[in-house]
């Protein structure tokens, strides 16, 4: 039961290969009678199977001050329902050597499954079950509160870098409910209350507020059919899923230098507000391209340029997050030459910056939709990855259709779309930071 | 007497209403009381088959062996290939990172192409290979296409055979493993392995780690490179493991191209054991910049082969290894809310198999988590396991074993480790019933053995004294 702090590690895989086949990844889609979306992939290479209940509630829809009650609430899903009592879920998915977690981002909170393919009825039951019945009691909740805050220092406050990244996220979102970490801070999880959690569960929790994925050994008729019996007869909550937040002020780009303990290499972030599927479809597909042709992979062009050509950077690589459903963005990362200073290499990358957009013509695009179409039948391979990406797509906004149609909307893209996308990296980015080590100078 | 025959008859009809509700009262019991077992053996999705056939393929001429597995779901090759004994330990002396630095230079150009180009082919083609090193073994793993398999072998073949190893590329390799020791620095966990592998080997070449020091990854010369490779990257090193879309003959003419060339023989010297103390000690590491203090532990385990690595690989299960679920967890995270996670695992390391585990937890709680853990680890010594705990740790390792074959890029690997190990051709269906002949008595004689108190190792890094400090002012 981790944190997501960034939901973006899909998008490399799906960016980095590809192949011109008609459909990404062979799914069927069904919406219950109740509302609830389905997606069948169907692989039957082995008798298993993958559930992903995917709500679309997450750190976003907190209350503020109430920070870290999506990511509190996941922990909870794990502690008992009227039927199933206690821990009970845990030591039952356990004996039947199911491997079950669960994940919170910013949009998202996610509870999953892989099992073997005689167990998965059982997972069905058990996830149905717990998205209606929930119990918490007050000793689970005090002891899971205390878990959170443990994952916290853990997972965030060992971690240099993910203290930087929460900082780049404050000045890149503002007033946007992104700002926020997904535990919510020390002072916000000792603070939480039942009352917080439950506000969530009753609110959110509901089959028409997610998206059921089932990837595997089974056929999409008997998925439909299983999942009807199992989700079917939990009461919809009437969802419509037009909510809005408050908007980051697109006029104001910060830049800062951070100094943290234990850091040896300073790093550059460049952060771009850039579209994302929920904001402005169309576009989503040239900065893809954009983010290939910039920065994903060692023959990128500012890899070339400023890596290999240069010398001026050790390692550079760009990745475009156009899933979110508040908006999407655009990161370059890069780390200096020893003996570089960062200013040297924020010159260099804004030069090479401007020359790789310069340089990028029909030709380029040409050879880039290859290499990005040339692998895609790879991520059809494992069905745990497959349900990963569906689900972000689905929960990005996606249709089936338009998850299916992936190469086809790679292939439409113009010249002209990639050259407007790059446009604008070639202004000054949202958020410039750069990470050093405490007690060099700033 | 109109009393009587009523009540009788007042009676019969309680009896009926009775006799009548029961199957409804049973029903509903049924129902609404949760038996998981009822939903499987119910479930539509039962009794399916599944038989992984492995098959050993040999090279006419050039006798090398691989493990196969015919795979067609989809048309994709995957091949791994392990040479045993070529890993970072084995980095001659003033050379240490040699292994590592030439898995990144076998694909920094081949042949006729440069870095440049040789990188773009293979996105182009949507070939995938790449070599990883760890202590004992480099290994090497390989995807492609069906429809491309010729051209991707053909660059698979140039980068074990012709590298170009160019000045350009090694000293932009250079710069990037030297930066790459300093950013080990910056991960506490990393600080913390290092410091744990030294207590644990000492002198060891296993207390090393993969990227080597920084002088020696200076030296770097492309005859070191090549030498490594010459001696140590041999046909009596090699293990191979081939699953995909493609016939046993095209597997044997793969095996061959790619193989066949290889030097028959290794000359690279064997390194010794480890003569490692587990005589227990708590070793503590100040460091007053991290928010928790985080922990390592060591204790004696046998190799793969030994009798009693499946009754230790299931106390290991029960004790630390299910997760949260796991004794320690339980009792730590579950219970007290102490820690995020605590684990143990076990390492089947060619030169010295052991347990380890860990955990992290703030200052405060950290002196309770230490003594559950120890605790712990000297119940099961002293106690060992239920007849129920056996059970259901053969449940979870028996039901979650077909997990393992959610893709072919893991089912090659398996089927290299599988010959490196010695498990047999057999072994992907013996394997459960290997589990489930454990005998409780089994296991609870290997842990009376193994999980001793006094055998085992902790460091830990963080804010330890000031904390005991603070306790002493109470």
């Amino acid at each position: 039961m981790r944190v997501l702090a960034a939901v973006f590690s899909v998008f490399f895989i799906i960016t980095a290969t590809f192949q011109a086949k008609a459909e990404l990844l062979g799914i069927k889609g069904y919406t219950l009678d109740n509302g609830m979306r389905l997606i069948v992939i169907p692989n039957h290479k082995a008798p298993i199977a993958k559930q992903m209940v995917w709500y679309k509630v997450g750190a976003k829809d907190e209350t503020i001050g109430k920070g870290g009650a999506a990511h509190l609430l996941e922990h909870l899903m794990f502690r008992g329902t009227k039927k199933v009592k206690g821990k009970d879920f845990n030591r039952i998915m356990e004996e039947n050597g199911a491997v079950s977690n669960a994940f919170t981002s910013q949009d998202v909170t996610v509870y999953h499954q892989f099992t073997d393919i005689s167990r998965l009825e059982l997972a069905m039951f058990l996830e149905a079950d717990r998205m209606a019945n929930l119990k918490i009691d007050d000793e689970g909740f005090e002891t899971e509160r205390q878990i959170v805050y443990q994952e916290r220092k853990q997972v965030v406050e060992n971690n240099p870098f993910y203290q930087f990244n929460e900082e780049v996220a404050r000045s890149f979102w503002q007033n946007h409910p992104y700002s926020r970490p997904i535990t919510g801070t020390e002072t916000e999880i000792l603070n939480l209350k039942i009352e917080d959690v439950r506000a969530i569960y009753d609110k959110y929790y509901a089959p028409d507020n997610a998206v059921l994925i089932i990837a595997g050994d089974i056929n999409p008729d008997t998925a439909y059919h299983l999942a009807q019996k199992y989700y079917g007869k939990i009461p919809a909550k009437g969802f419509t899923n037009n909510k809005s937040f408050p908007q980051a002020d697109a006029d104001i780009n910060t830049s800062f230098k951070m100094s943290l303990k234990n850091i040896e290499i300073p790093r550059l972030l460049r952060k771009y507000e850039a579209p994302s599927y929920s904001s402005d479809k169309e576009q989503i597909y040239a900065w893809m391209v954009l983010s290939k042709y910039i920065g994903e992979e060692d023959t990128s062009a500012l890899y070339q340029k400023m890596v290999v050509n240069d010398k001026v950077a050790t390692s550079v690589s760009s990745s475009y997050n156009y899933t979110s459903l508040g908006g999407g963005s655009f990161s370059i990362v890069a780390v200096p030459s020893a003996g570089i200073s960062v200013e040297k290499l924020q010159e260099a990358l804004d030069e090479a910056l401007k020359v790789s957009v310069d340089e990028f013509n029909d030709n380029t695009l040409k050879k880039i939709k290859k290499k990005m179409l040339a692998g895609l039948i790879y991520i059809r391979d494992n069905p745990t990855s497959a349900a990963q990406i569906a689900g972000t797509l689905a929960l990005a906004g996606m249709s089936d259709e338009e998850i299916e149609n992936y190469a086809d909307n790679i292939n439409k893209v113009t010249l002209s779309e990639v050259k407007k996308a790059a446009a604008a990296i070639l202004k000054p980015a949202k958020v410039e930071a750069v990470a050093i080590a405490k007690g060099e100078k700033k | 007497m109109t009393r009587r025959p009523y009540h009788t008859h007042h009676r019969r009809k309680l009896w009926i209403l009775l006799a009548l509700s029961l199957p409804c009262l049973w029903y509903g019991y049924q129902y609404f009381t949760f038996n998981p077992q009822k939903i499987i053996d119910n479930s539509e999705l039962k009794d399916r088959n599944f038989n992984v056939k492995v098959e050993e393929i040999t090279t006419p001429q050039s006798n090398i062996k691989a493990y196969f597995v015919e795979e067609k779901t989809n048309p994709i090759v995957s091949m791994s290939f392990v040479f045993k004994g070529c890993g970072y330990a084995y980095d001659p002396q003033g050379k240490s990172g040699l292994a590592e630095f030439s898995s990144a230079m076998f694909t920094e150009g081949a042949g006729d192409m440069d870095a440049a180009s040789f990188k773009e082919h293979l996105e182009n083609i949507a070939a995938e290979i790449g070599y990883s090193v760890d202590e004992d073994d480099f290994s090497g793993s390989f995807m492609s296409l069906k429809e491309n398999l010729s051209q991707s072998v053909d660059m698979l073949r140039k980068t074990l055979y012709e590298p170009r190893l160019d000045e350009e590329d090694m000293h932009r390799t250079k710069r990037q493993t030297l930066q790459a020791i300093d950013h080990l620095q910056e991960n506490p966990s990393n600080r913390l392995k290092e410091a744990f592998k030294h207590e644990l080997y000492g002198n060891h070449p296993y207390a090393r780690n993969a990227l080597g020091i920084k002088k020696d990854v200076q030296s770097f010369n492309a005859s070191d490179i090549r030498n490594f490779s010459t001696s140590c990257l041999t046909k009596d090193r090699l293990f191979v493991g081939i699953a995909g879309d493609l016939s046993s003959q095209e597997a044997v003419s793969l095996l061959d191209e790619v193989f066949a060339d290889l030097p028959e023989k290794a000359s690279t010297p064997d390194i010794k054991d480890v003569a490692a103390d587990f005589s227990f000690r708590s070793i503590d590491i100040e460091d007053d910049t991290l928010p928790q203090i985080l922990t390592m532990i060591a204790a004696p385990s046998v190799p793969r082969l030994h009798k009693d690595f499946y009754p230790l690989y299931i106390a290991n299960y029960i004790i630390g290894g299910a997760g949260l679920n796991s004794r320690i967890n339980e009792a730590a995270r579950e219970k007290e809310g102490l820690t995020y996670g605590a684990y143990t695992s076990m390492s089947v390391a060619d030169k010295l198999p052991h347990f380890s585990g860990g955990f992290s937890t703030t200052p405060q709680n950290f002196e309770r988590m230490k003594e559950i853990f120890i605790s712990e680890w000297k119940k099961m010594g002293e106690k060992g396991i239920s007849a129920q705990e056996l059970s259901s740790a053969k449940n979870y390792l028996q039901n979650s074993y077909n997990l393992r074959f959610a893709d072919i890029t893991t089912l090659s690997a398996m089927l290299a480790e599988i010959q490196k190990e010695d498990l047999g051709i057999d072994f992907l269906q013996k394997r459960n019933r290997y589990i489930g002949k454990v005998t409780l008595e089994r296991v609870n004689s290997a842990a009376k053995e193994f999980f001793a108190n006094d055998k085992i190792i902790m460091v830990n890094m963080g804010k330890i004294k000031s904390e005991r400090n603070i306790k002493d002012d109470k």
